[in-house]
């Protein structure tokens, strides 16, 4: 036989067993423990949909948090390693481009050289 | 906190007006969560506002658009649990009476009456941190064993044995408010 305290123990545990069932059905003492537990569950369950009144200035707070974070990185990006580096490498690329073309062109029509 | 997956995919491709949609439809409930946890409405509302620093920071990297609402509880909770590690005194319990109902769920008439919800929130204020913690994510916030192990820095296991006293401490301090607690409709009692 299943002894009481082991049954409330198990109830408030979540537990199911059949032999806590089978306690259950012959127990009015544990089966009010068992009420207990449930309703104690649904109703910490019901608190999620009760918010509290935060402050008035945290959304507008919150939003501009948020704005200033994408501002925040897009300068990361900017100021990134990376980012500098490969505009660099760009810069001179194009640069050597740049020269390239126009020694090609002198090359190619020696009267357009000054 | 009901948030469609596509407001949060386009808030995620840069839609400035689907990031405001997004805080202005999930700060309440964040704050609220950051409230139990802290129980002081200024750590509270400082916990929210680095939280969602840290959302917007990490929405890239959210691959479920559906799961946002867990991944915004657990990255609150992130933050009140390194505020509550910080902290050598526990904050003075915040009276949580101000409370707006909203959704309520018709269960069970004794879980959804008034007053024992009121009890149960003050019941809750009055827990240790390291049982209100579990009891708040697990039994409010519906955050898996393991996702709760992960947010406390504790192993699933301590989660189990933490949140089985919490309920308990919960009952005890429960029925010293409704006496008679075992029937269907509890009386509180008077003096």
């Amino acid at each position: 036989m299943t002894d009481c305290m082991d049954v409330q123990r198990l109830v408030w545990a979540d537990h199911d067993a059949p032999t806590v069932r089978a306690h259950l059905e012959e127990c009015e003492e544990c089966r009010a423990e068992s009420r207990r537990a449930r309703q104690l569950r649904v109703g910490l369950a019901g608190l999620q949909a009760a918010v509290v009144l935060p402050p008035a200035g945290l959304e507008p707070a919150l939003l501009t948090l948020a704005e200033r974070r994408r501002f925040d990185r897009a300068r990361e990006l900017v100021y990134h390693p990376t980012f500098r580096r490969g505009a660099a490498v760009g810069a001179a690329a194009a640069a050597t481009a740049a020269f390239g073309i126009i020694l090609a062109r002198r090359m190619l029509r020696p009267d357009l050289a000054v | 906190m009901d948030i469609a997956p596509d407001v949060v995919r386009a808030a995620r491709n840069g839609d400035r007006g689907a990031l405001e949609e997004l805080i202005s439809s999930s700060y309440r409930p964040a704050f609220t969560l950051a409230l139990r946890l802290l129980g002081n409405r200024d750590d509270a509302a400082e916990a929210t506002q680095e939280a969602y620093i840290r959302m917007v920071r990490g929405l890239k990297r959210l691959s479920e658009d559906g799961a946002f609402r867990t991944w915004m509880f657990k990255i609150v909770s992130n933050v009140c649990m390194t505020e509550l590690r910080k902290r050598s005194t526990r904050a003075v319990p915040v009276e949580m009476s101000t409370i707006e109902e909203a959704d309520p769920v018709d269960i069970e008439s004794v879980a959804t009456s008034h007053a024992f919800r009121a009890e149960l929130e003050d019941a809750l204020g009055r827990l240790p941190d390291v049982y209100r913690s579990v009891v708040v994510l697990r039994d409010i916030y519906d955050l898996n064993g393991e996702e709760t192990a992960e947010v406390l820095g504790i192993s699933a296991g301590a989660v189990k044995v933490r949140l089985h006293r919490a309920r308990r401490k919960l009952r005890d301090d429960l029925l010293t408010r409704f006496p008679d607690w075992e029937s269907d409709e509890p009386k509180k009692e008077s003096a």
